[in-house]
């Protein structure tokens, strides 16, 4: 078992301290409310070469080589909040985390991107600062198949400043998806934009934890996904949105499939403080559940303790729509073709509010090409 | 064409069709009229293979093979067509892509071969011409706040499209203006050839003044009671179904 499994994989990988904490420490489990649905025991390790990888759209890769004008390399020291085993993995490992600072400078159109290419099990991290006015795409990609990517990230977005940050945890073009447990530690101060993005639909099992925070007022916070948890692969979105300031505008929309013997899960949850007045927080999740055997945990956690706010939300778990369906058959279109087709558009609505034309056609295509269509 | 033999349907338990008899030939129309709740819409559903309605007896031959036992998409590549009285809306399905899907399937069961982009679209834009649609609605989801006027003529250009052997409109013309009306009925006959056969349904003379019944059918409580030539819609325009009640109200 992956439990078992660990500290002879952090001691081969020459990382005694690790080896350590996993012997001794505990991992989440069942019991552990927000750990509940998704079990570390089904994450599967096993060993690879690292392989080449074809970027399926240009970019400018991150890594300590990096030269781009208006970005500034660097490397610096950072904690993350401990609340389970892998964040005392993540705590240890980080001693000098590739620190990224996006200055007003850039102006290049390209993505910035970061790799994650697991041989068995990596603690990745990363610290970016969105200088103030500054504005960039940011793209994670995946390479791997049975290996684990523990992926860390500080994201500091300074006042007027914009960041797109995408997660594309999918089979794009052959490279391969490993299993993900990503942790985003986002902070935005006044008047900035963070939005993020996450489509997952490769993976045996990937967890992904998005946490922003407002440190000022009259910014937006926009949060997508699309989530698909098919064969057996497990799939979990776990969201903390702290509305800690007044008049701060929030939107989440997740949209999950689950099929075959696929597990998905959401947890929303959007904190609004008692002094967060003329808040506007909007979240909504879908999910569409296509077996009988998959199984969707969809939890929206609202937490207001402001008066003066306006927060919507809904969460719906549905099937196919017979009429849909009957609709297309009758044209001629066969019951399983039908279905691929409608599924894919449920899903397509998330990827096409990507507002950057190529990396939207590039997951357009990706997710044409897993629903044969 | 469209042989229709003592049909019986039910849905939930509850008979709608009960004992249906009609016989379509190529190269003509038959117009079907009757009051609301009679079973029109449900005949149809029956005919283009909606699984909710339950049939219980009888039998329909489609150009010499009993469809009960095809699915829906078999039918329609067999060459059915239903023209929906309340079409489908499907968010995120374009309208070209859906209906591009929908001749290639029906080509590949004619043994002909996919066709390709240009032509396609040649084709395409003509069809939306046919029936006065523009160009940009081939772009949208399908019917997806499309006004109820546009969702029809949507129907007879996916009906242009598939060149069906029988189909069956089912009250296409409510919701049309009455330019619309002339347009989608233009289409309609510059489809019509001696191969293929129309079944519509209607409520009102006005669209069987442009596509003109060879035959009309009145169904009332789930049987076709009368049966007549095109003086048959008529008489009930101007007197409406009363007579027709009140002759066939014993054997209801
Ligand atoms: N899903 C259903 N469940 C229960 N009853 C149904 C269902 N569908 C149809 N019916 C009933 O079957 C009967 C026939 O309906 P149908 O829609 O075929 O009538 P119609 O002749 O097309 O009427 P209209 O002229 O109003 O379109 C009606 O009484 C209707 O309420
Ligand atoms: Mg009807």
């Amino acid at each position: 078992m992956f439990q078992e499994q660990l500290p002879a994989l952090f001691e081969k990988w020459g990382k005694p301290e690790l080896a350590e904490i996993a012997k001794n420490g505990s991992f989440p489990n069942r019991k552990v409310e927000s750990w509940k649905y998704t079990p570390v025991q089904n994450i599967q390790i096993s060993e690879s070469e690292k392989s080449h990888l074809h970027l399926p759209f240009e970019g400018i890769i991150l890594d300590s080589n990096t030269q781009a004008e208006g970005i500034q390399i660097g490397f610096e020291t950072v904690d993350f909040p401990r609340k389970d085993i892998f964040d005392d993995f993540a705590n240890e490992s980080f001693q000098r985390v590739l620190t990224v600072t996006i200055t007003r400078k850039f102006k290049s159109e390209l993505p910035l991107i970061w790799v994650h290419q697991p041989t068995s099990v990596s603690t990745d991290c990363i610290k970016i600062i969105v200088q103030e006015g500054a504005t960039a795409n940011f793209v994670e990609l995946y390479q791997g198949n049975q290996q684990l990517a523990l992926t860390y990230s500080h994201i500091l977005v300074e006042g007027k400043a914009t960041f797109h940050h995408y997660q594309f945890q999918f089979n794009g073009f052959e490279a391969g998806m490993p299993q993900v447990l990503s942790k985003i530690y986002a902070q935005q101060h006044a008047q900035s934009t963070y939005q993020h993005t996450v489509i997952t639909f490769d993976g045996s099992w990937v967890r992904n934890e998005l946490n922003v925070t407002h440190l000022g007022e009259h910014l937006f916070t926009g949060m997508n996904g699309l989530y698909v948890a098919d064969g057996t692969r497990l799939v979990d979105n776990h969201t903390n949105l702290e509305h800690a300031k007044p008049n701060g505008e929030s939107s989440e929309f997740y949209k999950g499939i689950a099929m075959d013997r696929g597990q998905a899960v959401f947890n929303g949850r959007i904190h609004v403080f008692q002094d967060a007045q003329k808040t506007n927080a909007f979240q909504n999740n879908q999910n569409l559940l296509l077996s009988n055997e998959a199984q969707i945990n969809a939890k929206p956690q609202l937490e207001i303790f402001a008066d003066d706010v306006k927060c919507s939300h809904g969460a719906t778990v549905g099937r196919l729509r017979q009429d849909e369906i009957f609709y297309l058959q009758s044209r001629g279109l066969s019951k399983e073709t039908a279905t691929q087709l409608l599924t894919n558009a449920f899903g397509a609505e998330v990827i096409e509010k990507i507002e950057n034309q190529i990396l939207r056609s590039y997951c357009l295509e990706a997710w044409n090409h897993k629903m044969g269509i | 064409m469209l042989q229709i033999k003592n049909l019986h349907a039910q849905i939930e338990g509850k008979p709608i069709l009960k004992g249906i008899n009609l016989e379509v030939k190529a190269g003509t129309v038959h117009a079907i009229m009757g009051p609301n709740g009679s079973g029109k819409s449900t005949l149809s559903a029956v005919i283009a293979g909606r699984e909710e309605y339950e049939v219980t007896e009888g039998e329909i031959w489609f150009n010499g093979v009993n469809i009960l036992e095809l699915e829906p998409e078999e039918r329609a590549r067999e060459g059915l067509f239903l023209a929906f009285q309340y079409p489908i809306e499907i968010p995120g399905v374009s309208n070209a892509n859906f209906i591009k899907m929908a001749v290639n399937e029906v080509r590949k069961h004619k043994g002909l071969e996919s066709l390709s982009a240009t032509d396609f679209l040649k084709l395409m834009r003509e069809k939306a011409a046919l029936v006065g649609l523009k160009d940009d609605f081939l772009k949208r989801s399908v019917n997806a706040g499309f006004s109820g006027g546009e969702k029809k003529r949507n129907e007879i250009f996916q009906l242009a499209m598939l060149e069906p052997k029988l189909s069956i409109l089912d009250e296409t013309d409510s919701g049309l203006d009455i330019d619309a009306l002339r347009t989608v009925a233009e289409g309609v006959n510059a489809l019509k050839n001696s191969e293929n056969a129309f079944l519509v349904i209607t409520h009102y003379q006005r669209l069987l003044d442009y596509i003109v019944p060879d035959v009309v059918h009145v169904l009332y409580d789930g049987r076709i009671v009368e049966t007549g030539d095109k003086n048959l819609a008529l008489k009930l325009e101007d007197q409406g179904y009363d007579w027709v009640i009140e002759k066939h109200k014993q054997e209801a």
